[in-house]
């Protein structure tokens, strides 16, 4: 094939994987119920490796992903049945850090963590902290649009993007943004955020820094029921707090996070709730005061106040470790991460239960409270014929819920190739068809990551194949 | 000779215009004029006939507006509830919309806490050039489904599309604010306090061209003598203490540019505190007013002579900084400067607009009606 020989001429063979045994660990990512098996996979060095690649594809007519640590949870880095993969790991230079104005510049490959890491000693740090943080890359988190659990207050990876140079499917190079926190004309970075490698390919970011903050003060609430917890985040909200964090766990999660690493979370709660403020010392010394009497009258039968960091941090690692935790309680699980108004939140909550009941599959909840962004997690054994297949329509059924409330699909996994049948329900044919004039402007032969997002195309079958292996090990969760 | 100026009084009336013309340029309140600068044959669209508030529960933190709605409206009910658009859009007192802000890409002196704009604007529909009433984003703070038209919109200057709703964050407003304020020798020696305010939660950082400094925070009795204390100790003198009327006039002047002279040319760029220093001191000979909002990230300069156009034009470019002209007429496209990225808005604009009803994003539109 003329394509990969071009492609032997730019890579070395220890950087072109063709053989089934190389390709098979680039079938799938985080996602693992879909895969499907790539042409090639290529490991570039150089942005110009990657431009050229790219160029190869378009003159080829053969589709193409681009690829960081693959934790998509939406199948959106999985690769095209037959195309190439760019992996970008290697592109991992942290190229400026300007800590005067708050910016650094780093390769599309750059893990999210070491970008915290590199600009800490300047009291600063990357905003956006998907929970696959210590190995999920900022090229990945652009192209999705990551989220985290501090979103209400800090917003999402766009808000944190201040400029990008990319190479457009058709191989052309553009550099969109400045390093300035304002703009000038569209904000061509912002849009290019979340675009699902439907564009094409960032090769370097500049991404906002943020001030560490000087003080958080954290509380844990335990609930004997989830509505007593839900009405708490409303009364929280409503008094003009904004909390950094709002984070709910209902008995199962709370169970589970328990099993495994044991927070010392109250057992007999049906729910928990979590609030952090942070800021400025003194101001946010005198909110905590107010929040601490606010909580009092919402019904709460313990309190616990987190008295210094290490008890904060104990705080979060049980609900940090939620995720991998219901793995033990079922041999395998899906997670959804549709959003619905804030205040419709305990309403969601019981039909999600009504759901469960309906299907007979336990589902435990693990929620982003503050922005309404749930985080189902439906439990199933892939062993059971059909039980897939029953799961995954529970998790369209909740899907579906979610735009009826007036909400969203997705909060923070993007749509990918698992959640693209349900864009109809949240987009007329006229949005999805503006979409695909847009996408076929920058890629007028729709070779980049070809059949994802929009709801034709072809879709991969479902298999089941357990947790990925990183999952399994503890470093990465699905939220 | 004067443009011809249609009002639609809803959607359906928009579309059946687009039929009908051949040159379209939306406008709102009047507010940003250089934007507003076009071709004989261009139609301008007035957008206050669609105007009003669609949806707002204060609880969820979010409200949804139609495209012509007066920012000083949404303000106004956000206050009620003790809310407030934080990235404070300008000249609300002037009559600007809330779509012509979106579509100038303007945020105010408030940014300065959470971010501008484009931290905000969570959900857009608009219509295309072909007249297709397109939704895109959502209206819930978090969502990454489908493609970010939101963010697209934001410094569109009517080239993309027309406005006709939009959905944004909002957040609980202070109930009361204190300016603190210090006076420097030079610009260069206020800019270099700038970066060391880090991890203050100020709701403002101002420099005016007087070389003062305001510093903006949200009033809590108890923990005002720390704070400023704090602030001394960065700013390495006395701060004096602003309240009540003045305070507020003092930020309401910042917002409504009454610092800069009637009738001059008013030009925005975008900058960090040290390219926002490098540009000053590259326009030194020509004497701009000035005055440097958000924690240096805006730089917005003033001047009545008719050449500042090109001078800015060459300076910016020279930096690699961009920059917007907002009042004043000067006969040239509005975006001076670098303008990044502008190929790839070139092509969204085709896939938009095929049939380029809206004005080109290049100098094209320099022959202007005036």
């Amino acid at each position: 094939m003329e394509l990969l020989s071009e492609l032997a001429k730019l890579f070395p063979s220890n950087r072109l994987f063709t053989k089934k045994s190389q390709l098979v660990a680039y079938e799938t990512d985080g996602l693992t119920s879909f895969r499907s098996e790539p042409l090639a996979v290529v490991v570039p060095e150089t942005n110009e490796e990657v431009i050229e690649t790219v160029r190869l594809c378009y003159k080829a007519g053969i589709p193409f992903v681009a690829r960081g640590s693959g934790t998509s949870l939406s199948g959106g880095s999985m690769p095209v049945e037959g195309g190439i993969v760019i992996t970008l790991n290697r592109l991992n230079k942290i190229l400026k850090i300007d800590p005067e104005n708050r910016y650094i510049v780093v390769q599309a490959g750059t893990v999210n963590l070491k970008v915290s890491q590199a600009v800490a000693h300047h009291g600063l740090y990357y905003a956006p902290d998907p929970s696959s943080q210590q190995i999920c890359t900022i090229g990945g988190n652009l192209a999705f649009n990551s989220g985290g659990a501090h979103c209400l207050k800090y917003g999402m990876t766009a808000n944190h993007v201040l400029s990008i140079k990319a190479v457009l499917a058709d191989g052309e190079v553009v550099e969109l943004g400045s390093e300035s926190g304002d703009t000038v004309g569209p904000d061509t970075s912002g849009f290019f955020c979340g675009n699902e490698g439907l564009f094409g390919v960032a090769l370097e970011a500049t991404l906002r820094l943020t001030p560490k903050p000087q003080r958080y003060c954290t509380l844990l609430a335990a609930y004997d029921s989830l509505g007593k917890a839900g009405n708490a985040v409303s009364v929280v909200v409503d008094s003009g707090l904004l909390p950094g964090a709002m984070e709910i766990m209902d008995k199962l999660a709370i169970k589970a996070a328990e099993t495994a690493v044991k927070a010392g979370y109250p057992q007999d709660a049906e729910a928990l709730l979590i609030v952090e403020l942070e800021g400025e010392t003194e101001a946010v010394e005198e909110d905590f005061k107010h929040l601490l009497v606010l909580i009092k009258d919402t019904g709460a039968y313990e309190t616990r106040v987190a008295a210094n960091e290490t008890e904060r941090l104990t705080i979060w690692k049980g609900r940090k470790s939620a995720f991998s935790a219901v793995g033990r309680l079922s041999p395998d699980y899906l997670v959804q991460d549709g959003v619905v108004p804030r205040s419709r939140l305990g309403e969601a909550l019981v039909k999600i239960q009504i759901y469960s009941k309906e299907y007979g599959i336990d589902v435990a909840n693990v929620f982003h409270a503050g922005d309404g962004n749930l985080h189902p997690l439906i439990m199933f054994n892939g062993k059971e014929e059909g039980a897939l297949e029953r799961a995954e329509e529970l998790a369209g059924k909740i899907l579906s819920m979610c735009v009826n409330m007036g909400g969203s699909i997705t909060g923070e996994h993007g749509v990918g190739v698992e959640k693209k049948k349900y864009m109809p329900e949240m987009f007329t044919e006229t949005d999805l068809e503006c979409m695909k004039r847009v996408r076929a402007a920058m890629d007028p032969k729709g070779i980049a990551n070809r059949g994802k997002m929009f709801p034709d195309g072809e879709a991969p079958a479902l298999t089941t194949i357990g947790a990925h292996p990183l999952e399994k090990a503890g470093i990465i969760s699905r939220e | 000779m004067e443009n011809k100026t249609s009002r639609p009084d809803s959607i359906e009336d928009l579309i059946d215009l687009l039929k009908t013309e051949t040159s379209i340029l939306p406008t709102g309140g009047g507010t940003k004029p250089a934007l507003t600068e076009c071709l004989h044959h261009t139609t301008l669209v007035d957008m206050r006939g669609i105007s009003g508030i669609v949806e707002y529960q204060s609880s969820e933190y979010t409200i949804t507006v139609k495209g012509g709605t007066p920012l000083s409206e949404i303000k106004t009910v956000l206050k009620e509830n003790g809310q407030y658009l934080p990235f404070d859009p300008p000249l609300a007192n002037k009559g600007a919309t809330v779509a012509g802000s979106v579509a100038a890409g303007l945020s105010g002196p408030g940014a300065y806490r959470y971010g501008p704009l484009k931290d905000f604007i969570i959900g857009v529909r608009f219509v295309d050039g072909m007249g297709n009433h397109v939704k895109g984003g959502g209206k819930v703070v978090k969502n990454a489904a489908g493609f970010d038209f939101p963010k697209l919109f934001n410094g569109s200057i009517g080239r993309l599309g027309i406005i006709t709703e939009l959905s944004f964050k909002v957040f609980p407003e202070p109930q009361a604010y204190v300016t603190l304020k210090a006076s420097f020798d030079s610009p260069s020696e206020a800019l270099a306090i700038m970066p060391k305010l880090l991890g203050f939660d100020l709701e403002g950082v101002e420099l005016n061209a007087f070389n003062e400094l305001l510093l903006r925070l949200g009033y809590q009795e108890p923990t005002m003598a720390a704070r400023k204390a704090g602030l001394e100790k960065i700013v390495g003198r006395p701060l004096q203490i602003v309240i009540g009327y003045h305070e507020s006039e003092t930020w309401t002047a910042i917002s409504d540019f009454d610092w800069k002279q009637a009738d001059c040319n008013l030009f925005k760029t975008a900058t960090t505190t040290t390219s926002a220093n490098q540009l000053l001191e590259a326009l030194k000979h020509q004497n701009p007013d000035w005055h440097l909002s958000n924690g240096g990230k805006s730089l917005y300069l003033a001047s009545s002579n008719p050449d500042f156009y090109n001078t800015l034009d060459q300076e910016l470019s020279q930096l690699h900084l961009s920059g917007l002209q907002l009042a004043g007429s000067s006969g040239r496209f509005p975006i001076l400067g670098k303008a990044n990225g502008l190929s790839f808005v070139n092509r969204i604009q085709k896939a938009l607009d095929p049939n380029k009803l809206f004005l080109p994003f290049t100098a094209v539109a320099a022959e202007t009606a005036k």
